[in-house]
């Protein structure tokens, strides 16, 4: 038996046109001998009436001062992918298939309790297989499943993509032969963002490695967490237009592809609208700087804030927050006063107070600083004043392959310099070199390392 | 042919035996020991042509670097063992000012949605701190956290960490980390 799994997004089924378009695809590979499971996004994008964002806005709106408990707005928000499968499925009904749509609970797909973000911990492919085995085509709810005792979860994001590579997986001990198919607005995985670089091309193939490390810096075609599972199981996974008849982007093991793509640089993502913050210890202390350091994560986590681009060394450390955080930031750091080595058993001072100052009018900051200046004659107070540096994005190369390779780093920041586009601050990892610049040089800057990569020119068949 | 049937000819359907996506949270602490730490002071005129003189230098002496961060006036990275003794020499043959630390580790604590996780570096900090380990460099990806330590702490580091991160039976690697961890040379 051979078994293609394909996933529709939700622009794919947003009007009768898209839907049929989508019908083709599935129709087609029906009558090119496959096997067909279909799994659905909610119809549309946010403002659609059955979008996620949607349902989840009409739940809210019973009262807003009341949140929404987790297990009903899952319940909520699962409704959309529900109403988008089975109209899906009807549509081919329409065009004389046999047809069956299926919740992700109904289809096997069991997770756990974490509602919003549940995780999934098994599939039992069973009902499925006995459908396609009569001849149906499956159509599965993307983005949820069910719990143990019948709760219906949400996958959180890529969702739906999660579901369709999952399945993939779930099937093939089944199947002679196991294929993915994303289908979305755009005709596979391109180099650059064509918004911000016309010429950005798609790849004809790309590693599962490259694709994960693209969509973790910001490219939008196919979930990470779909990318993991189709390697972890080795299921070649397409992603294709459901408007154009073009190829398509081929994700696959590297070892199934030439040495080009192994060694290629890959593609120019950029991603989040950023904050970068960077605080000096003033009286150069290393130990102080430690513990002021660990109290500000300290508070970060209790606010559930995530840093990154974390650095440390001398006597400064700097860290990069989402500039959604920025307001809640200033509330929590600015003016706050950090004791370090605090005693009173000995003859003053008593220890040092770290009064730290987080810019934007600093009215905290300077309250505090009055209020210390009292206090003098008892503890070393050091002011502590961050500079911050607000709108950034973080761009990325991604690349295959740069270990042992010098002078990669050079040729971005030559590049960027080049082209007049400051860097505040880099960060590398296996796959991929980020650079911290100003949100506004953002398409120059992609455009740039797209260009001094040579991305625009097809290599070694990618 | 019945459905029951059929059923029977296929493997069974275990679905419990089958996972399908990585854990939550924190998944393993690596050790790499055998890197150096090089801080190099940039004069304040203009530092980030200074900066790029460096990189470029280094390009063209094939000898890489990790971990690079740029400060207001230096810059700083890591380099690996092999290449240490080279990096001193161009350092000086170029009358750079820098600071070399030797006998470093690399400890790299790895989970699979680092940046959806708000609470991991904290944590890797408290740890240090209670241990008392001092960390030269922080780095972080998508899916680790790099702490640069001593050598002769970063065992203990790991331990900490395994036991904060309750990772106890996870196998000690000084093979370097895998692929997909941040580690790599520029």
């Amino acid at each position: 038996m051979k078994i293609l799994v394909q996933k529709f997004g939700g622009t794919s089924v947003d009007s009768e046109e898209h839907r049929r378009k989508a019908a083709g695809k599935v129709v087609r590979a029906a009558q090119a001998g496959w096997n067909v499971v279909v799994v659905v996004s909610a119809i549309g994008r946010a403002g659609a009436p059955y979008a996620t964002d949607t349902l989840v806005s009409s739940l809210k709106a019973v009262d807003p001062s009341v949140p929404p408990a987790p297990r009903e707005m899952d319940l909520m928000m699962a409704c959309g992918e529900i109403i988008s499968t089975v109209t899906l499925a009807q549509t081919l009904r329409t065009l004389g298939y046999d047809t069956i749509a299926l919740t992700g609970g109904q289809a096997g797909i069991h997770t756990d309790y974490e509602f919003g973000n549940a995780r999934i911990l098994s599939i039992d492919p069973s009902y499925a297989l006995r459908m396609l085995e009569a001849g149906k085509i499956v159509l599965v709810a993307g983005f949820q499943g069910v719990t143990t005792y019948g709760a219906i979860t949400t996958l959180g994001r890529g969702g739906s993509d999660t579901t369709a590579s999952a399945l993939g997986a779930a099937l093939k001990p089944y199947a002679d032969e196991v294929a993915v198919e994303i289908y979305t607005d755009v005709d596979g995985v391109k180099t650059a963002d064509p918004r911000l670089v016309p010429q950005a091309r798609t790849l004809a193939a790309a590693t599962y490695e490259e694709v994960s490390e693209m969509a973790h810096q910001g490219a939008k075609v196919v979930h990470p967490r779909a990318a993991e599972i189709a390697n972890q199981y080795q299921i070649p996974l397409w992603v294709k237009s459901t408007f154009e008849d073009s190829p398509g982007t081929l994700i696959a093991s590297g070892a199934d592809m030439g040495e080009a793509i192994r060694s290629r640089v890959t593609g120019v993502t950029h991603t989040g609208k950023i904050v970068y913050i960077r605080f000096e210890v003033p009286s150069g202390d290393e130990e102080d700087k430690a513990q002021i350091e660990l109290e500000i994560y300290r508070i970060l986590q209790k606010e559930d804030i995530a840093i990154y681009l974390t650095s440390t060394g001398g006597n400064a450390f700097s860290f990069a927050v989402a500039r959604e955080h920025l307001p809640r930031l200033r509330d929590l750091l600015d003016g706050l006063v950090i004791p370090v080595d605090l005693s009173m058993r000995r003859k003053p001072p008593f220890g040092r107070l770290y009064l730290l100052g987080l810019g934007g009018g600093q009215k905290s900051f300077r309250a505090q600083r009055d209020l210390l200046h009292h206090t003098a004659h008892m503890v070393e107070v050091h002011e502590m004043a961050a500079e911050v540096t607000e709108n950034c994005t973080m761009v990325s190369v991604i690349a295959s392959r740069f270990k042992g390779v010098p002078g990669v780093m050079a040729c971005i920041l030559e590049t960027l310099a080049g082209a007049g586009v400051p860097v505040f601050q880099t960060a590398d990892s296996a796959y991929s070199i980020s650079v911290l610049v100003p949100e506004t040089d953002t398409q120059k800057a992609t455009q740039a390392l797209h260009d001094v990569f040579d991305l625009h020119a097809a290599a070694g068949g990618g | 042919m019945e459905p029951a049937q059929q059923t029977q000819e296929r493997p069974a359907a275990r679905a419990a035996s089958v996972h399908f996506e990585r854990e939550r949270g924190v998944t393993d602490v690596v050790v790499t020991r055998g890197m150096a730490h090089v801080t190099v002071r940039l004069p304040d005129a203009d530092p980030a042509a200074a900066r790029l003189a460096l990189l470029q230098s280094f390009a063209a002496g094939s000898i890489s670097i990790f971990l690079v961060k740029l400060h207001p006036c230096a810059i700083s990275f890591g380099v690996r063992a092999n290449l240490v003794d080279a990096c001193e020499e161009h350092l000086r043959a170029h009358g750079a000012d820098f600071t070399l630390l030797r006998d470093l580790a690399l400890v790299t604590t790895i989970a699979g949605a680092m940046r959806d996780l708000s609470g991991v570096i904290c944590h890797i900090y408290e740890t240090m701190l209670e241990e008392n380990i001092g960390v030269r460099q922080t780095g972080d990806a998508y899916n680790a956290v790099l702490c640069l330590v001593a050598g002769e702490d970063s065992e203990r580091a790991a331990r900490a960490l395994r036991r904060r991160f309750s990772l106890e039976d996870a196998a000690e690697d000084d093979t370097g980390p895998s692929e997909g961890v941040g580690l790599k040379a520029l």
